[in-house]
C-alpha cells in the first residue's frame, strides 16, 4: 500500500474546503450560527464544545470530538478537551505527542484537513503511531482533523471521529473546517488562560525549588567564611579578613533574598494558607521569636530596640507562624533601612476588637508618593539612600498578603529623612482579648 | 561530661554544618557527638548522655526533628535542647516550639559567638 493511499489517508487543502461551503446542510448552518452566538456571548470553550458534540452527533456520524493545543512552537500537541459517546476514553486530556514525523505536521504546515478513512489500515502505514493504536482500542475507525488558526498561527487541532470506517467525505471536512474557524476565538482565549496559569505555576514551582536548594549551601558558605574570619582555621592577614567580611555580608544578603522568595513562592502556590489558632500569645509567639531572629543584625549595626506596650495584648485568634513572618520582615526592614546606632521601636496596643502592632525606625523613610508602591509585588523604592540596602520587593507584599488573610490592614507612615513606621491592625475575633494562662 | 569536657550532641543531615560546628566546639574545650538522622541521634544520645543538644528540625525526613525532641522528653531528658532554624523554616513547622520543650533557637548559619555565649550560660 503506498504511503499516500487516498482510500486511507487524504488531505484537503484549505481552498478546496472553503470552496465547498455551499454544500452545507441547513442543520449544519444552524450549528455554525449557534457557535457564533456562543462565542460572541463569551461562553467557555468547554461549554461550546459540549454543545457542538451533542449537536453534530444529531446531524451526522460523530462518536468522538476533541480539541488539542499545539505547544512548543509546533513541536508537540496536547489533548485539551474530549467528548465521546462511549466509555472508556483512553486518549485523555493531557495526552501529549511530538508532531515531528506525524501526519499532523502536514496539517499544521499547510493548513489542510486530514481525513483518515480507515484507522486500522492507517496504522499499517504508520505502525509507530501511539495515538492511532490508542484510538483503535477505543473503537475509533475513521477520523477527521483540521487546524485551529488564530491570526495565521495554528494554535490547536480539532478532531472528529467515528467508530465505523469511511465516515467522512469532502462535505464533512468542509463543515468541520467551518466549525473550527468559528471556534478559534474561544480556543485562543482558553489557550491563553491555560498558558498563563501554567506559566505562573511553573514560575513559582521553580522559584520554590531554586530557593530551597540554594538555602543550605549559602548558609554553609557563610558559616565557613565566619570560621575562617574568626581564626578557627589559622591566622589571617587583615586584608584577608576584610575580604571574608565582604563574603559574609554578601552571603547574608543572598540568604535574605532566598528566604523572601521562598516565602513568596509558598504563598503563591497556596502552601501558606493560614492555620488559625485560638489564644495565640502575640508577644511570646510572634514578637519574641522574630526579635531573636533579627537581633544579630541589629547588634551588628548597634541599634537599640525599644518595646513599647503597657498591658501586653497577649491572646489573639491568628496563625502565629504567618504573623512571625510579618514581624521578621518588618523588623528586618527596620534594621536594613534604619540608621546605624539608631532606635527601632515595637509598639503594641489593643482595644476591644483590634490589635495594633507597629515597627518604627529612624532612617531615610519614604515620600508620600512612594507609599503606594510599598506593598506591591516586586516593587522597590528607587531612592539613593535605600539603593545600598538591596531588597527583593517581595517582603512587604508577603506581609500584605498575610495580613489580608487575617482580615487585617497594614499601613506605612514616614517623615521622610527622619523615620518610617509600619503598622498592622488585626481583628481579635471571638470577643476580644483572652488570657492564655 | 566526658574527660572533663561538656558533651554537645548535634544532629543535622548536612555534613558541612556538622564539620563547622565541631570546629567551633572543639576549639573551645567542648566535646561533640554527632548524628545525621533523628534515629541515629537517639542512639548517640543514649551512648553519650550529652549536656546540651542542638537539632535541626528541618531535616529531609518530615517531622523527624520534632519527633526526636518528643522522644527525648519521653526519655526524661534534662539537658537543654536548642533547635536550628532559618527564617523561612518557620512556615513549615506546625508545632509550637515552647510546647515541644525547646529551650531556644539558633539561626542557621550559626554565629560562633552566639553559640559559645549560650553554651557558657547554660553549662555552668
Amino acid at each position: 500500500m503506498p504511503a499516500s493511499d487516498p482510500s486511507v489517508l487524504r488531505f484537503i487543502g484549505p481552498d478546496e474546503a472553503t470552496r465547498c461551503v455551499h454544500v452545507l446542510s441547513v442543520p449544519e448552518r444552524e450549528i455554525l450560527d449557534e457557535i457564533n452566538r456562543k462565542v460572541a456571548a463569551a461562553q467557555s470553550l468547554a461549554e461550546i464544545l459540549d454543545f457542538v458534540f451533542r449537536a453534530v452527533a444529531k446531524v451526522s456520524l460523530c462518536d468522538r470530538l476533541s480539541l488539542a493545543f499545539v505547544e512548543e512552537q509546533g513541536r508537540r500537541v496536547v489533548s485539551h478537551i474530549t467528548h465521546a459517546a462511549y466509555q472508556p476514553i483512553l486518549l485523555r486530556t493531557g495526552y501529549a505527542e511530538d508532531l515531528h514525523g506525524s501526519s499532523l505536521e502536514t496539517i499544521l504546515r499547510n493548513g489542510t484537513t486530514r481525513i483518515i478513512s480507515d484507522l486500522q489500515r492507517y496504522l499499517d502505514l504508520r505502525p509507530a503511531s501511539r495515538s492511532t493504536k490508542t484510538l483503535l482500542r477505543e473503537g475509533v475507525r475513521s477520523s477527521m482533523t483540521c487546524p485551529l488558526r488564530v491570526d495565521d498561527r495554528v494554535v490547536g487541532l480539532f478532531f472528529r471521529s467515528a467508530r465505523q470506517p469511511d465516515a467522512y467525505q469532502l462535505n464533512h471536512a468542509c463543515f468541520h473546517l467551518a466549525m473550527a474557524e468559528r471556534l478559534s476565538q474561544a480556543v485562543e482565549k482558553a489557550y491563553r488562560i491555560e498558558r498563563l496559569d501554567a506559566a505562573n505555576r511553573a514560575y513559582f514551582e521553580m522559584l520554590g525549588f531554586v530557593t530551597h536548594e540554594l538555602k543550605s549551601p549559602v548558609a554553609s558558605m557563610i558559616m565557613d567564611a565566619q570560621l575562617l574570619n574568626d581564626g578557627y582555621l589559622g591566622d589571617l592577614e587583615p586584608k584577608q579578613r576584610d575580604k571574608l567580611l565582604g563574603l559574609i555580608k554578601k552571603g547574608h544578603y543572598l540568604l535574605g533574598l532566598v528566604n523572601e522568595y521562598l516565602d513568596l513562592a509558598r504563598l503563591e502556590s497556596g502552601q501558606l494558607e493560614p492555620r488559625f489558632r485560638e489564644n495565640v500569645n502575640f508577644v511570646s509567639e510572634v514578637v519574641d521569636p522574630a526579635v531573636d531572629i533579627i537581633r544579630p543584625q541589629m547588634d551588628a549595626r548597634q541599634m537599640t530596640l525599644t518595646r513599647d506596650w503597657q498591658a501586653p495584648p497577649h491572646a489573639i485568634h491568628s496563625d502565629p507562624q504567618l504573623l512571625r513572618i510579618v514581624m521578621v520582615n518588618l523588623l528586618g526592614n527596620a534594621v536594613k533601612y534604619g540608621r546605624d546606632h539608631g532606635e527601632v521601636r515595637i509598639h503594641l496596643a489593643a482595644d476591644d476588637s483590634m490589635l495594633t502592632a507597629s515597627v518604627w525606625n529612624e532612617g531615610p523613610g519614604f515620600s508620600a508618593a512612594q507609599r503606594h508602591l510599598l506593598f506591591r509585588k516586586f516593587s522597590r523604592l528607587d531612592k539613593p539612600e535605600l539603593r545600598k540596602a538591596k531588597g527583593t520587593g517581595v517582603g512587604l507584599y508577603t506581609c500584605w498578603r498575610i495580613i489580608q488573610a487575617h482580615r487585617g490592614t497594614i499601613t506605612a507612615e514616614s517623615d521622610e529623612g527622619e523615620w518610617a513606621e509600619f503598622t498592622f491592625r488585626l481583628p481579635l475575633l471571638h470577643g476580644g482579648l483572652s488570657d492564655p494562662e | 561530661m566526658k574527660d572533663g569536657k561538656h558533651v554537645i550532641l548535634y544532629i543535622d543531615d548536612d555534613q558541612d554544618f556538622l564539620d563547622a560546628v565541631r570546629t567551633i566546639l572543639e576549639s573551645n574545650g567542648y566535646a561533640m557527638a554527632e548524628a545525621s538522622s533523628a534515629e541515629e541521634g537517639l542512639k548517640v544520645y543514649k551512648e553519650t548522655q550529652p549536656d546540651f543538644i542542638i537539632v535541626d528540625l528541618m531535616m529531609e525526613e518530615v517531622d523527624a526533628g520534632t519527633n526526636f525532641v518528643k522522644e527525648l522528653r519521653a526519655m526524661g531528658n534534662k539537658s537543654p535542647i536548642y533547635m536550628l532554624s532559618s527564617v523561612g523554616d518557620n512556615l513549615s513547622i506546625s508545632t509550637d516550639y515552647a510546647a515541644l520543650g525547646l529551650n531556644g533557637v539558633f539561626q542557621k548559619p550559626i554565629e560562633p559567638a552566639t553559640l559559645l555565649s549560650v553554651l557558657k550560660a547554660k553549662l555552668k
